[in-house]
């Protein structure tokens, strides 16, 4: 999601306060106190996910800002936190004989960061860290494919609370001492620094920053204020010139083009799940029943009711502002509805969010291809082909063999759409280099991968030339003959007429014909609405 | 209470500034810029040099300290923002915090600076005056600030309302591709926009400089006592900055006074995050201001 | 979000540099003698941290044109710890390792903690220049290698204390500190201290370190109408609590630490509006031959007036100093301890110090004199 915490020090100082307060004022062992420490931060990890959700861009910063006063405050004011003197005496660990100080200290404080690294590696590697990847590049649509955006959103608090929280644990031990000042925002900026330095977005980044600037502090001690002034020249120049920071930037030296996830299989693995028309079908893919939606005084959609059959094409119509889009966002679960009730497959999702909507079942394009523009075309479909709807952070973390085998299947299943779709030369082109009609084509696949009983289809031909059409057209033919419902959005009166076998006229939020192409056109209400303003 | 009202308008002065200019750049760049409590600290260290080094009076030190933000503000557009722009918001976000080290430790380096807060002669007398007002001893110093605070809204109010380059820079800031497309040069709109925050950072930071002294190490807690402020008045309205900085500093002065001060300090900070929640646009924004 | 998972493992990892430092090993040079100096030049704690490393350059020539140690140089390596306790803990493990035979760290009560458990270790001979006693002082006991240079919180708040009550006829107190380690400390003394001598605390208020407006806690104090205000801070800032005191009315004398005792308090303070105000210091009152002869250089070298962080500096190099002379070649920790626990008096700028092994602070409240600021300067009461 590409966004600044600015409060990482408040988990650091949860993880550090924790060890000092239970192991010196309780007596406690630093091996049970470091895991409270890190529990006590991945609970309010979660509580601050929580509230995050709620902005974006200037004012998330802001909220994790809000977060690390609050808790630097805390530090101070708590009367068992030794207010500004904090806690000193605070014991090395015991290992059992052994006392972990000197060069194991040293070898034990590398074997944390380096085991914080490889899980968060795993995660970022895998599902989840797909699934980051297409949150930051276009949440709406991350969602519209299944991904539990404000799930993963949370968890990344959690998940960074509960590293932060290690990080602190292991200082206050090791440095035997935790105050505010060591705890407070300085130590949140000079994160940032570490990181921008390093290289941001990058695990190894991340350490190689800390390690660089903890090196320059020592190294660099006789320059007393030159050297901060010269970290924030770096940092400056480093946004600018090397937005990778030092490993981002030698790294594309190095392997110029390089990516994780390649398009090329490695295994040859068979789908589990059989293609969708095998599969039962629900006798009513979609069922709207008085759908009403208003904005202020607005009413964007009135009383709308219509029922879809099975492997039907069904095309919506109607001048701009007929409110198909917001019919479309209401059975998605993006935004809601006043009244009326929305089934999906018999299952009533009024009121549902997107993502779920999305796991039902339920696939779509947008009006103006919304795909992860910094994921190759292979990304984007598997980020789709995923089981998005399972939890999968443990064994993500862990990357057990169950999780191994759940991307190998992903990917699979992503090739096999691909070559469906006859994309296959596209595979590993970025989606923002992609040509007009490719994007809309790998927006479909995308649409696809989660194997949609019903697919929504929201001006696929806008801006498509001949030939291009006549493709999509045979694609979309294609997948309602092996079985998908299809409800299109189109303007393309000679499209819709060609490939539909029944028509929804809307107009101001009502409809107003509903039948088969041949009855609609010549319905005197449609072509006094619709058609006859169109001439 | 009047003592504590007028105390806490006194601080909060400087909070307003410090959020009108946050606001003043975000608009025209989409940047919070971290960087806006060193650049008061500067500037009052510019009215510093002036007073001690060319011997002006503090009505010069203060158009010099207010010309050198202009011309510092000018040169961070140019050779910070404008360049880290290029690569999308939070990096120029960073490269504000980048700044911000720059002038907290380079400041120190600077002979005469140094890294202890000095003080500076007061406007129209000494720095230590006061007079009774109904009841309160009020100091002579903090009318002065309440003048000038009004001077430079005044000033700012002619500026964006009155001139064709103060128009152009709204447009530009509400929709560059429409102000370029009519023939404004968002270029230099936005640099001159950068250069007006941080002329505003230095006049604030040199009005406030008699009560406060100059110098030290406070720029980033100022920083972040300007957001709160914007966020409590709201971040895309001038007034609300200013307004929310009066806010802040009023409620900060009170809540001192009942509490200890270990107390009330994150009690404001946890306001910032209750705000964020329950009104995001700010006291005094529409709420159709929030996504961003 | 991959930024922000990155910065939880830049913090993860922080935690490797605590006690990560390069373990070369070089033999120590015949000469000169190496000492380390790891103080807060940067940062928060500049402005103590830069007198103090002032005095040390001050202290080594002054020592080298005097023989050394037995005829060898001394040399000092001066470096910044940023105010950072985790820099500084890796610092001493590096210079330690590079054949430093005793270290001055340093500015900060954290950092002369986070130190003093790396120089523990190496039984490594430590003095450090905080008026808390903590560092040496532990629950555990006294820490034998670890030896405290400035008039502790205590003996400055007894003999401003005692000052207030027997010349002032003081009964009640109002307390006013910074919120930092520094001033919450020797607040909480004065306050006990206070009981000891049978005086009522009416008031305690605390300032941060960057305020810049003090009405609340004035008003406060001022309501709570104490017969004297004990002020503990240092830098520039007890200035303005002083200004604001007096302007709002609060016209009570004022009892401040040593670290109040600089003429650029009183300047900002309002000069002669400052009214009454005391400081109890060592460096208060006529001069003793050692603190005119140091204040002298001093004044030569900066041409600034010495303010305690220069006198607290100026005298760690030179327990140091005497440490290595009493020790007679030997330089580990123990016998360097020894030989200031052997308690012969050391005249140096803040007082006679006479350690013993049960006082590493080494002072007594003999060593603390009131100076009373009078028209803008200080002088004797």
């Amino acid at each position: 999601m590409n966004q600044i915490s600015v409060g990482q020090a408040g988990f650091f100082g949860i993880g550090a306060y924790s060890v000092g307060y239970l192991t010196v004022d309780r007596g406690w062992s630093f091996w049970v106190a470091a895991p409270v420490g890190i529990v006590l931060a991945t609970a309010i990890g979660i509580g601050l996910g929580l509230i995050a959700l709620r902005f974006r861009g200037h004012y998330l910063a802001m909220a994790t800002l809000a977060f690390g006063l609050i808790a630097a405050g805390v530090f101070h004011a708590a009367p068992f936190l030794g207010h500004a003197s904090g806690i000193t005496g605070i014991a090395y660990p015991q290992a059992g004989p052994l006392t972990i100080s000197g060069h194991a200290a040293y070898w034990f404080a590398w074997s944390v960061a380096f085991g914080a690294a490889v899980l968060s590696l795993n995660l970022l590697r895998g599902r989840t860290g797909r699934a980051f990847e297409a949150i930051r590049n276009d949440e709406l649509a991350a969602e519209a494919i299944g991904i539990p955006t404000r799930r993963y959103k949370i968890l990344a608090f959690a998940y960074s609370g509960a590293l932060a929280a290690a990080g602190g644990a292991t200082f206050a031990a090791f440095l035997g001492l935790v105050n505010p000042d060591a705890v407070g925002i300085a130590l949140s900026v000079d994160f940032l620094l570490m990181v921008v330095l390093g290289g941001g977005g990058l695990v190894s980044g991340a350490l190689f920053g800390a390690a660089l600037i903890g090196y320059l502090n020592v190294v660099g001690h006789q320059y007393d204020n030159w050297r901060e002034v010269g970290y924030g020249a770096v940092v400056v120049l480093c946004v600018t010139f090397a937005p990778g920071g030092v490993l981002g930037t030698l790294r594309r030296f190095a392997f110029a083009g390089a990516r994780s996830v390649r398009s090329a299989p490695r295994t040859v693995v068979t789908p589990r799940t059989a293609p969708a028309a095998v599969r039962v079908r629900p006798a009513e893919p979609l069922a709207v029943r008085g759908v009403t939606k208003r904005f202020g005084g607005l009413v964007a959609l009135d009383d709308v009711s219509f029922v879809l059959r099975p492997a039907t094409l069904t095309s919506l119509i109607g001048p701009n502002g007929a409110g198909k889009t917001t019919l479309f966002n209401a059975i998605c679960g993006i935004g809601g509805v006043t009244s009326g009730r929305i089934a999906v497959a018999g299952v009533d999702v009024t009121g549902w969010q997107a993502h779920r909507v999305a796991a039902l079942g339920v696939g779509r394009t947008f009006q103006n291809a919304r795909l992860f523009a910094e994921m190759t075309v292979f990304e984007n479909v598997v980020a789709a082909a995923t089981d998005n709807g399972r939890v999968t952070f443990a064994s993500d973390l862990l990357a057990t063999p169950g999780s191994r085998r759940a991307e190998r299947e992903a990917a699979e299943r992503a090739r096999a759409i691909i070559a469906r779709l006859r994309l296959e030369h596209l595979a590993d082109v970025f989606a923002k280099d992609l040509a007009f009609g490719d994007r809309r084509r790998v927006e479909v696949a995308r649409a696809l991968a989660s194997d949609p009983w019903l697919l929504l289809v929201d001006e696929p031909a806008a801006g498509l030339n001949q030939d291009e059409r006549e493709r999509l057209n045979d694609d979309l033919l294609a997948l309602r003959d092996a079985g998908t419902t299809l409800l299109l959005i189109e303007h393309d009166m000679k499209l819709v007429m060609a490939i539909s076998q029944r028509v929804i006229v809307m107009e101001f939020g009502r409809v107003i014909a509903d039948g088969d192409p041949a009855s609609v056109r010549n319905d005197p209400r449609v072509i006094a609405a619709y058609l006859g303003t169109a001439t | 209470m009047l003592q504590l009202l007028v105390a806490g308008l006194t601080v909060g002065s400087e909070y307003g500034l410090i959020a009108l200019g946050i606001h003043i750049i975000l608009r025209a760049t989409r940047v919070v810029n971290f960087a806006q409590g060193e650049f008061t600290i500067v500037g009052g260290l510019v009215a510093l040099t002036c007073v001690d080094v060319l011997h002006l009076n503090m009505w010069f030190a203060l158009a010099g300290a207010t010309l050198a933000g202009f011309a510092l503000g000018l040169a961070f557009e140019i050779v910070v923002l404008r360049p880290a722009g290029r690569t999308g918001e939070a990096g120029v976000t960073i490269a504000t915090i980048g700044a911000v080290f720059v002038l907290l430790y380079g400041h120190a380096l600077v002979p005469g600076w140094g890294s202890n807060p000095q003080p500076l002669p007061g406007f129209g007398g000494p720095a230590t005056g006061s007079v009774e007002l109904a009841g309160a001893t009020v100091q002579v110093q903090s009318l002065w600030v309440f003048a000038l605070l009004i001077a430079a809204l005044a000033v700012l109010y002619l500026f964006f309302e009155r001139t064709y380059f103060g128009k152009a820079i709204r447009a530009a800031a509400e929709n560059p591709l429409g102000a370029r497309l009519i023939g404004i040069d968002v270029n230099s709109t936005r640099a001159v926009s950068v250069a007006l925050g941080i002329a505003l950072a230095a006049y604030g930071g040199t009005i406030i400089g008699p009560i406060t002294l100059v110098g030290g190490a406070a720029g980033f807690a100022l920083t972040i006592k300007g957001f709160v402020a914007a966020i409590v008045g709201g971040l895309e309205s001038p007034i609300g900055c200013v307004a929310g900085g009066l806010v802040v500093g009023v409620l900060q002065v009170f809540l001192q006074s009942r509490l200890p001060y270990d107390i009330a300090d994150p009690i404001v900070y946890s306001v910032l995050l209750v705000m964020l929640l329950v009104r995001p646009q700010g006291l005094f924004g529409r709420r159709d201001a929030v996504r961003d | 979000m991959n930024r922000t998972f990155a910065s939880a493992l830049a913090a993860a990892c922080i935690a490797c540099l605590v006690v990560g430092a390069s373990t070369v090993t070089t033999t120590a040079a015949p000469e000169p003698i190496k000492l380390a100096a790891i103080l807060s030049t940067s940062g928060p704690s500049a402005p103590l941290g830069v007198p103090e490393s002032n005095a040390v350059k001050l202290a080594e020539r002054e020592i080298n044109a005097h023989g050394g140690v037995d005829g060898r140089p001394i040399h000092f390596d001066i470096v910044d710890d940023g105010a950072k306790a985790d820099v500084a803990a890796q610092l001493a493990t590096q210079m330690i390792a590079s054949g430093h035979v005793a270290i001055f760290c340093g500015t900060r009560t954290d950092t002369s903690v986070a130190v003093s458990r790396v120089t523990t270790a190496s039984n490594v001979l430590q003095v450090y220049t905080t008026p808390t006693e903590s560092v040496w002082r532990t629950p555990r006991g006294v820490v034998k290698n670890v030896f405290e240079v400035n008039p502790r919180d205590q003996l400055e708040a007894v003999a401003l204390l005692s000052f207030a009550k027997t010349r002032l006829k003081v009964k009640t107190i109002g307390i006013l500190h910074d919120e930092n380690l520094y001033g919450s400390g020797g607040a909480t003394i004065a306050a006990a201290e206070a009981k000891v001598l049978g005086m009522q605390v009416v008031g305690d208020e605390a300032y941060p370190g960057t305020a810049t407006d003090f009405t609340p806690q004035i008003v406060k104090l001022r309501d709570a109408k104490p017969d004297a205000v004990v002020l503990w801070g240092a830098t520039t800032t007890p200035g303005l609590a002083i200004r604001a005191a007096r302007t709002l009315g609060l016209n009570v004398p004022i009892l401040g630490s040593s670290g109040i005792l600089s003429p650029a308090i009183l300047n900002v303070a309002g000069g002669a509006a400052a009214g009454e105000v005391y400081s109890a210091s060592p460096l208060a009152g006529t001069p003793s031959p050692e603190q005119r002869a140091f204040a002298d250089l001093y004044d030569k070298e900066y041409h600034l007036p010495v303010v305690s962080f220069a006198a607290n500096g100026w005298d760690a190099a030179h327990i140091l100093v005497v440490a290595l002379r009493e020790a007679h070649g030997k330089t580990d920790g123990t016998s360097l301890a020894n030989a200031l626990e052997a308690g012969k008096p050391i005249p140096l700028a803040d007082g006679v110090f006479k350690y013993s092994p049960s006082d590493h602070n080494g002072l007594t409240p003999a060593d603390v004199r009131i100076a009373m600021a009078r028209n803008g300067t200080w002088g004797n009461p």
